[in-house]
């Protein structure tokens, strides 16, 4: 498991059936459906790879963020 | 803002149901709904309880009838099979027509349905009722906000409304099949049977199946259990075993899905809210069935809260009235079912193979009405001493 905001799901739009399955599935609530949309909220995935195990089709991938945002110092 | 007895979120069966039954009560009864056109598209294999159970919930219509189911064969790994006629025991839907039938059943009753209209949020119990938030996704997202006496999840496999209200947390993984379905045609008519496979090679942790439509056209689908073992995805399983099975068939339609298979709630209820069909987690454990289930716990939240809205007391306390209701009704064999569903994931390809021939053993003896249950123990304790350990692992 990762921090918080390290990380990137990629949705592949084309092969993504929009089925919700990893919705049900994802512990943090990052993955919702905005309407019949998939959608990711990354600043709250944890990178726990669940969902991209989980799809049916193969659609999504977990990327770490290499340099993540780091906050300006005053 | 406006205020109503009853918000429900999601227009599938459960909530169109548990509508349905509360406006018949007399209550005001507010539905959400984010999809454009309810039942559209379709996550469903479609099959569901005999003409007789359906028709307890909605008046039949040949709309949303697809056929017949008139028994079932169940294949292990290694071919063998247990075949069943039962002549009208299920019934195949169009699960998009019957979910439209059903809102309409519930919109002649008196409840209001909103398309298109996204819940986020819902507030907490306070001054006798809840705030629901959301967004009317047909006009740019304008904000939505009402009040309710009583708030209903009705919200599905991918329910967020009982994880808001601390119910429940996402499914884990373990608990929800990875499913994938494809419509075909040209599958050869025969009997009107639903076929399931089993076996590590076809679904490890599940199973695949065909459910005949009409014209020739079946929904041909698995679901696999997502284990940290697991290589493949459910995907390439369906697409091995359409190429070995139907090779001359064309894809006309693709389903995915989770389809859950989840232990009981601890509880379905908190104060003036509850949850209804499979995001109450009713589905049946074992075969991830879910129609019938969303259907009959709708009943009873209708009977339950019903009274609850009459005397005005919307406390926890009092709506576990439908909880104790479905645990009767459903919830207790859905246990057992659970921890089946924990002896079949340590299955391996023989035992599976061993459960087929034995519950073949078993349709033989119901019919000629002398089961030889010494005699199943027997071969369990023999061929597949495991066995007895690992049921003894998932049934205690
Ligand atoms: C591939 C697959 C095959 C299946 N095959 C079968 C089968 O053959 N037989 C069977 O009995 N069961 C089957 N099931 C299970 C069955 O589909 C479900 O158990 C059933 O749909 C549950 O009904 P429900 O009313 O509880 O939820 P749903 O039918 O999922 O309805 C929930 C509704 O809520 C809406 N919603 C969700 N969130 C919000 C929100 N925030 N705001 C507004 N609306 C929202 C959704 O859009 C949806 O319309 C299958 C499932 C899958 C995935
Ligand atoms: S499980 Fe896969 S196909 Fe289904 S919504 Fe998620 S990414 Fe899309
Ligand atoms: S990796 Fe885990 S936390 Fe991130 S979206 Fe997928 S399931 Fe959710």
């Amino acid at each position: 498991m990762g921090r918080n905001g390290s990380f990137h799901i990629a949705i592949d739009d084309v092969t993504c059936v929009q089925c919700a399955g990893c919705v049900s599935i994802c512990p943090t609530e990052a993955l919702h459906m905005q309407g019949l949309t998939l959608e990711c909220h990354d600043p709250t995935c944890i990178g726990c790879d669940l969902c991209v195990r989980f799809c049916p089709v193969v659609a999504l991938s977990l990327h770490a963020l290499s340099a993540p945002p780091v906050r300006a110092e005053a | 803002m406006r205020a109503v007895d009853v918000f429900v979120v999601g227009a599938g069966p459960a909530g169109s149901y548990v509508s349905y039954a509360l406006a018949k009560r007399g209550f005001e009864v507010f539905m959400a709904e984010k999809r454009p056109e309810v039942g559209v598209p379709v996550r469903c294999g479609e099959a569901a309880g005999s003409l007789a159970e359906l028709e307890h919930f909605l008046p039949l219509s040949d709309d949303w009838i697809a056929g017949p189911i008139d028994g079932a064969r169940l294949f292990g790994p290694s071919g063998v099979r247990v075949e069943r006629h039962m002549p009208g025991v299920g019934t195949q839907l169009h699960r998009d027509r019957f979910d439209q039938a059903l809102a309409r059943q519930a919109v002649e009753a008196g409840v209001e349905l909103q398309t298109s209209l996204q819940i986020d949020s819902v507030g907490a119990f306070e001054h006798g009722g809840r705030e629901v938030r959301g967004r009317n996704l047909a006009a740019a997202g304008a904000p939505f906000r009402m009040r309710a006496r009583l708030l209903l999840g009705a919200d599905g496999v991918e329910s967020l409304v009982g994880q808001w209200l601390g119910l429940r947390r996402a499914f884990p993984v373990g608990d929800v099949h990875s499913a994938l379905q494809y419509l075909l045609d040209q599958v050869p008519a025969g009997k009107r049977y639903i076929d399931l496979y089993a076996g590590h090679a076809v679904a490890p942790g599940g199973y695949a199946w065909v459910f005949p439509k009409q014209n020739g056209t079946a929904n041909v689908g698995l679901g696999v259990h997502v284990t940290a073992k697991l290589r493949r995805s459910a995907r390439d399983y369906l697409d091995d075993f359409v190429r070995t099975r139907f090779p001359d068939s064309r894809i006309l339609d693709v389903t995915a899905g989770g389809v859950s298979g989840p232990r009981s709630l601890k509880s379905m209820v908190t104060d003036g809210a509850a949850l209804v069909g499979e995001s109450g987690h009713t589905n049946n454990p074992f075969s991830g069935g879910g129609i019938m289930n969303a259907l009959e716990s709708a009943e009873e939240a209708g009977v339950a809260l019903g009274e609850a809205l009459r005397d005005g007391d919307l406390s926890a306390r009092r709506l576990r009235d439908y909880q104790k209701r479905w645990q009767a009704r459903v919830g207790r064999t859905n246990d057992l079912f659970f921890k089946l569903r924990n002896l079949f994931f340590r299955f391996d390809d023989h035992e599976i193979d061993w459960a087929v021939e034995s519950l073949q053993r078993v349709v033989a003896g119901v019919e000629q009405n002398n089961v030889d249950y010494t005699g199943i123990f027997r071969s369990a304790m023999l061929e597949h001493p495991k066995l007895v350990l690992k049921a003894a692992r998932a049934l205690w």
